[in-house]
């Protein structure tokens, strides 16, 4: 199974965008806040309903783009 | 006073180039351990402890020398073969035992020499992380090596982030486009691979470039670092004209590549070799362009080291767990120190999520 995880810039934004190689993805525009987000698996780690959203986004940014 | 610096034990570092290693004796001291290298009459590398066990004295320090397959101790004559086992001392017939300094694991491989640090049934020689370009006839390969008064983390975190090239290389290899270009960050915690990727679709040709491609306009510029804590970290670069991309199949001819090699090998807590490569594949027998990149690199990573000693002498004087801030370019460094701290906790974080429960702690405040 992989244990690969990436953490993408969202162009245009500053939002970081984890995925997990659960298949589980979350936001944050904080990289230590993500990276502990995704160390962490399994923990918080759902693929079935929309992805986490670490911390408050700016309006008119959506979590999952 | 500052965090503890730590190093990862039961690795690989590259200690020297293969060029470095000759019938002189080499002192060098890797991660806190002093370590006489030399090559014997057979043509092999041997990492011998560099101290004699006699009196101590150091075996790279003249007048000791390398005699054959041998090293004779400069200060009574003690003689050691590269398995370290001493095969002769002054004045008698009979060598005591015990007498024997311990022999690193060492293999040469892509230009350098790499010593094992830990526990030697561990040395796996597989497990070195590879660097080809820099032993391969289709590449032309310019390096050298820079030593740094700074602890090796704060290379580690130089080179994850290369948005630094836009203000402390400014003129050299930074143009505005580095720090403006978001980057991608990939993380495989079992090959233990840190991987940051800047793709400049179309940015200003910095000199390093410019010079050495005959590139006049503006450029295509990709940045991929593969990372292999703790010692090695490759950059592949790619410079073409704006908007020259890779074909969907066949040889990327339309680009110059570059592959950036830095071997990051901690010697005392406070103090680290910078062993820095630039290979191409382009321009290869052009010994001018060979001599630009050679000054051209030294001369950046010698910008680094001004910086990177001058922070040493800060964060030394601070006290554990000053607080940083970090930013969205800073993802790559932050995932490279959190694999470190796991692999110094001994286990990957994938593997055992207890590392963060007991070494937490420690590691947490390391780690941000
Ligand atoms: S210290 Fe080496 S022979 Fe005496
Ligand atoms: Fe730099
Ligand atoms: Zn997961």
């Amino acid at each position: 199974m992989s244990t690969t995880f990436t953490v993408d810039w969202l162009p245009g934004s500053d939002v970081l965008r984890g995925r997990c190689h659960c298949g589980a993805t979350s936001s944050a525009q904080d990289p230590a806040t993500l990276l502990d987000w995704l160390g962490a698996h399994p923990d918080g780690h759902d693929t079935s309903g929309p992805e986490a959203l670490l911390a408050p986004l700016p309006a008119g940014v959506a979590g999952d783009a | 006073m500052s965090s503890p610096v730590t190093f990862v034990r039961n690795q690989w570092y590259v200690a020297a180039y293969g060029r470095e290693v000759t019938s002189e004796v080499l002192g060098r001291t890797v991660c806190g351990e002093a370590i006489a290298l030399f090559r014997t009459g057979s043509g092999t590398v041997a990492a011998l402890a560099d101290r004699c066990v006699h009196r101590r004295f150091p075996l790279s320090a003249a007048p000791s020398q390398v005699v054959g397959d041998t090293v004779v101790c400069g200060y009574h004559g003690f003689t050691y073969d590269g398995t370290g086992t001493c095969v002769a001392v002054p004045g008698q017939s009979r060598v005591p035992r015990t007498a024997r300094v311990t022999a690193y694991p060492v293999v040469e491989q892509d230009s350098f020499v790499w010593v094992f640090i830990g526990d030697p049934a561990l040395a796996d020689a597989t497990r070195i992380p590879r660097a080809p370009w820099l032993a391969d006839e289709a590449w032309t390969t310019v390096s050298g090596m820079e030593p740094l008064a700074a602890r090796w983390g704060l290379l580690v975190d130089n080179l994850l982030d290369l948005s630094h090239e836009t203000y402390l290389h400014g003129g050299y290899i930074g143009t505005p486009e580095v720090a403006e270009t978001p980057i991608t960050t990939e993380v495989d915690e079992e090959a233990r691979i840190v991987r940051v990727s800047r793709h400049m679709a179309d940015a200003a040709c910095p000199p390093f470039y410019a010079n050495s491609t005959g590139i006049t306009g503006r450029i295509t510029r990709w940045q991929d670092i593969e990372y292999f804590p703790p010692c090695l970290y490759t950059l592949h670069s790619r410079v073409a004209p704006v908007g020259v991309l890779p074909p969907a199949e066949g040889p990327d001819d339309g680009a110059f590549h570059v592959e950036v090699v830095y071997a990051i090998t901690p010697s005392t807590a406070t103090s680290t070799y910078d062993f820095w490569a630039v290979a191409r594949d382009f321009a290869r027998d052009d010994e001018e362009v060979s001599r630009f990149l050679h000054d051209s690199n030294r001369t950046v990573v010698l910008q680094d080291v001004t910086a990177l000693d001058l922070l040493e002498t800060v964060v030394a004087a601070e006290p554990a767990g000053t607080q940083e801030l970090s930013i969205n370019i800073d993802t790559g460094a932050l995932a490279a120190r959190r694999m470190i701290a796991a692999m110094t906790a001994g286990m990957t974080a994938a593997t055992d999520a207890a590392v963060d429960a007991t070494a937490g702690a420690a590691a947490g405040a390391a780690v941000r």
